[in-house]
């Protein structure tokens, strides 16, 4: 669809979106920094075009998002409260999950955000589950399930793209290569380049994108869907990248700077507010607006987390089991 | 004074015995050590003496009738004493047995609900370790209260417990009384299956006891004759072998065994005579005693005891006799009060 | 199976679960359903156990998965010198051996002798003599049983710390012999309580030690649930110091 089809509002909101995402991390690495936040934090900075393009596709009363352990970009794309989520990263009972999850495994049940995944592609096939779902009970909805290059591999992924052509299931499996598998180079441990072709192994569609392009991402996955709701199962391969490590302790010595300063040239947030300022769709003035705003509500989410109140001990035998109090 | 005869256990496992037979009527003297009347146990049928004398005043059971171990069957004392308090007594004390009957059937139904609770108040709560040191010290562990969870009597308990008697034995104490350590002899495993095997038909086959004494001179005397004759010794145990063989082969219901639901009343009469050995005790058979002559006997005899001391038994030589005979005459003993030898005992 | 002799590292145990076929279906029962015609000389090596921060996923203590499976060794040193001698044998030994490295023990320190040494499978190694009771333990949780043990000494305790070092086979007899010294026992375990290492041995020490018994045999456990993101929620669920003097005061009756 050309992009001036598409609504200005709807254009708007996916830049203030990736704007949102971006500056959320950035405040969350400060805090991981600043130890009051544990464990992994795996940073999307690079990444947020796919996210919020193929997400800005959904009507999340009916569609679902199912997402890997890199999960920050998704759950905000899904419309998920910052405050909440900020909570969880500081580990509070306000989080999303009550501060047993963490980084990796935000969850919101009500919102359609169905995590929030630490195994790698352990996802795919719960993603493929709720696909079923929605068919056996004739539903008008899709399941977008996120997973990255490292995870393609994984039995897990194929088993279940067998399977939800089988059943010609309304999942669409959207690959984010963002090229390295924690540290390694997907190239290394993949027989083949373009992923997408993966999809023609078992009778389903596939399609490579520019990951770097929100509007691109949302196109792709616009046509995904279709594809899903009409009984062919799809499979995106999203071409990305990501600024920071695999993870907080990762140095990224596996790559060159040279590579992320060509990538941060591309900037899904830089070059999409040039288009939109080109199309006047929106002026610098708005734009800064729009960020003042965004990182206000980084901040807003670090006060509400750090005043948020720890989980009582009593906390920790709860919800073990459905109906059983430990 | 008017006295209450009780049905006593006459069996361990007697609860309730019928009166066969009344020796005595109501109005008859009886003696210290009469036998006052025959009853029925679950086993068998016993004869019940007392050791005392009087008249019998009133007969409670009559001849057939039950009664449980404890309850009135007769009355007796002085003749021509009145009795009508005790009679009274007996019969309020039946509608209680009979309400305390009831009581207990409600227990047990309480119990029911409530295994757990009862479980806890009934039994003493001992750590194993307190309980095997109490038991190797002879400890009577219901007077010593436990200081652990619920009354738990444990190690420390114990060891207190000697300090207030003012013996100890623990070594690091003061009050240690100047005795020589005990000796520890770790149970040979043909002890313990001796241990276990006889336990086991102790507790397991009704044991009653019986004895006569017999004028054995004659036996003494042709003993003397034959050993002259033969110039070599026939023991003694020889002869009772003998004479216990031809008693069997008599009365074939001694000579028989319980097998689950069926006695079986042997055709072959295998004695075994019980022979101490160093570490044990071992039952050599002689076979067919009853077809064999006194030497015959004698000699089967002296092989087996040779055998045994020397440890040289097959098992087919130690097992599967009809009867048993354990014999301490030798060591002066007059009487004791042996333990049926179980079938196939091993050793 | 075919002749190499291979030493598999997974990033984390978490991550092994991915591979639990292949190691339960295949690994563990190659040689018994082939009627012992081939070996299996393979190591799984690799992380363990929760670290911090990480939450259910990727907190679990996986020994009790592996120690049920007849046909796998499984392998816990706690110190540096211990996991240089038993990861010789492994490597060295013809079946399949789960070589489990507490995730958190990666920046201990210990001496190793630069040497060539093996440490037998099956030997338990006593870390602490003492006779007032036995704590028996393995991998991680030893650090705060060490400590436990010192801060017990200034009230006069002296606790026996039984290392077990190797699960399976497990040093039935070193286990025994210190209970019956000491006649009371806690057993400090990381994984979870419910049919585990410890309730394992719990159940052997009250059947070969039953007699020497003074108490029940303690366990210190993880708490029964999965292991929360939240850092103090995370701590309360796992043995700590105070749980394990607890535990030992329980059983000394004080």
């Amino acid at each position: 669809m050309p992009i001036e089809n598409i609504e200005k509002n709807k254009l708007k909101d996916m830049l203030y979106k990736m704007i949102l995402i971006r500056r959320f991390e950035e405040k969350a690495a400060q805090s991981y920094g600043l130890k009051k936040i544990g464990g992994f934090l795996h940073l999307y900075i690079g990444e947020e075009a796919v996210a919020v393009g193929s997400i800005s596709n959904l009507n999340m009363k009916n569609d679902y998002v199912v997402a890997a352990y890199r999960d920050h970009g998704h759950a905000l794309a899904a419309g998920m409260d910052p405050n909440s989520l900020m909570a969880e990263l500081y580990g509070k009972i306000t989080g999303c999950s009550k501060g047993k999850g963490g980084s990796m495994h935000f969850f919101d049940y009500e919102k359609h955000f169905f995590g929030g995944n630490g195994i790698v592609g352990a996802q795919i096939p719960v993603a493929t589950g709720v696909g079923l779902k929605i068919k056996y009970k004739k539903e008008d909805g899709v399941v977008l399930c996120y997973f990255g290059d490292g995870a393609i591999h994984q039995g897990s992924f194929h088993e279940s793209l067998n399977i939800a052509k089988i059943w010609n299931l309304p999942v669409v499996y959207i690959c984010e290569n963002n090229q390295y598998g924690m540290g390694t180079d997907f190239r290394r441990v993949s027989s083949v380049d373009d992923f997408s072709i993966m999809a023609q192994s078992y009778g389903m569609k596939g399609k490579q994108a520019n990951g770097m392009d929100v509007i691109e991402m949302y196109d792709v996955t616009k046509e995904a869907i279709k594809s899903a709701k009409s009984g062919t199962p799809y499979l995106i391969e999203a071409k990305t990248y990501r600024y920071k490590g695999h993870s907080m302790s990762d140095p990224a010595k596996y790559r060159t700077k040279e590579e992320l300063e060509e990538y941060k040239k591309r900037d899904p947030i830089y070059s999409f507010k040039e288009k939109l300022k080109e199309m006047n769709v929106i002026n610098e003035e708005e734009y800064i607006a729009m960020d003042k705003k965004c990182k206000k509500m980084a901040k807003d989410a670090i006060d509400f987390a750090e005043k948020s109140p720890e989980p009582d001990l009593s906390e920790l035998y709860t919800d073990v089991y459905v109906g059983v109090k430990i | 004074m008017a006295n209450k005869l009780l049905m006593i256990a006459l069996s361990p496992t007697m609860e309730k015995g019928t009166i066969v037979k009344w020796n005595v009527k109501e109005g008859d003297s009886f003696k210290e050590g009469d036998i006052l009347c025959e009853v029925e146990t679950d086993k068998t049928t016993m004869e019940y003496e007392l050791m005392e004398e009087g008249t019998i005043l009133k007969i409670i059971v009559p001849e057939g009738g039950k009664a449980a171990v404890g309850d009135a069957i007769a009355i007796y004392g002085e003749e021509g004493e009145d009795y009508s308090d005790l009679i009274n007594e007996i019969e309020n004390n039946n509608d209680e047995n009979k309400a305390d009957n009831k009581d207990k059937e409600k227990n047990v139904e309480n119990n029911k609900d409530n295994k757990i609770n009862n479980f806890d108040i009934n039994r003493i709560k001992i750590s194993p370790l307190a309980k095997k040191i109490a038991l190797m010290k002879n400890i009577n562990i219901s007077k010593i209260k436990g200081s652990g969870p619920g009354g738990r009597i444990i190690k420390r308990d114990i060891e207190n417990y000697k300090v207030e008697k003012g013996i100890s034995y623990t070594s690091n104490s003061t009050v240690v009384e100047t005795t020589d350590e005990d000796i520890i002899i770790p149970l040979s495993d043909k002890r313990k299956i001796i241990g276990e095997r006889l336990s086991e038909s102790k507790y397991t086959s009704p044991h009653f006891y019986l004895t006569v004494s017999v004028n054995m001179e004659n036996i003494m005397e042709n003993r003397k004759k034959i050993n002259n004759m033969l110039n070599e010794k026939i023991s003694l145990n020889a002869f009772l072998i003998k004479l216990i063989a031809n008693t069997l082969k008599k009365h074939k219901r001694v000579n028989s065994t319980l097998n689950g639901e069926n006695i079986i009343e042997f055709g072959r009469v295998d004695i075994a005579i019980a022979v101490a050995q160093d570490d044990g005790l071992i039952t050599p058979v002689v076979r067919n005693a009853d077809k064999k002559g006194i030497l015959q006997v004698e000699n089967d005899l002296r092989e087996l005891i040779d055998r045994a001391k020397n440890n040289k038994l097959e098992p087919e030589e130690y097992t599967n006799s009809t009867f048993t005979i354990s014999n301490l005459g030798s060591f002066g003993i007059d009487e004791f009060t042996a333990i049926i030898n179980p079938q196939a005992l091993q050793y | 199976m075919a002749g190499l002799r291979p030493i598999v590292e997974f990033m984390t145990f978490n991550f092994a679960l991915q591979a639990f076929d292949q190691i339960v279906n295949n690994a563990a029962k190659m040689r018994y359903m082939s009627g012992g015609q081939f070996k299996m000389p393979i190591v799984f090596r690799g992380p363990n156990g929760p670290a911090e921060y990480l939450s259910s996923q990727h907190s679990q203590a996986t020994q009790t998965f592996f120690a049920h499976v007849p046909g796998l060794k499984v392998i816990t040193p706690a110190t540096p010198y211990d996991a240089k001698g038993l990861l010789k044998t492994a490597i060295r030994d013809d079946n399949p051996v789960i070589f489990l490295e507490g995730e958190m023990m990666y920046s201990w320190e210990g001496e190793v002798p630069e040497e060539e040494y093996i440490i037998e499978f099956g030997k338990a190694d006593i870390k602490n003599e003492g006779n007032d009771v036995t704590i028996i333990t393995y991998s991680k949780p030893l650090k705060v049983v060490m400590e436990s043990v010192t801060l017990l000494e200034k009230e006069g305790i002296n606790a026996e710390v039984v290392d077990l070092r190797s699960i399976r086979p497990l040093d039935e007899e070193t286990i025994i012999k210190s209970v019956m010294k000491t006649n009371r026992c806690v057993i400090v375990d990381e994984s979870w309580p419910f049919v585990s290492v410890a309730s394992h041995v719990g159940w052997l020490i009250s059947n070969k030690a039953f007699d020497y018994l003074d108490a029940p045999v303690e366990l210190v456990t993880s708490e029964d649930v999965p292991l929360p993101y939240n850092h103090k929620l995370e701590l309360a669920a796992q043995p700590s110091v105070e749980k394990i003097i607890n535990a030992v005061k329980k059983v000394l009756y004080i």
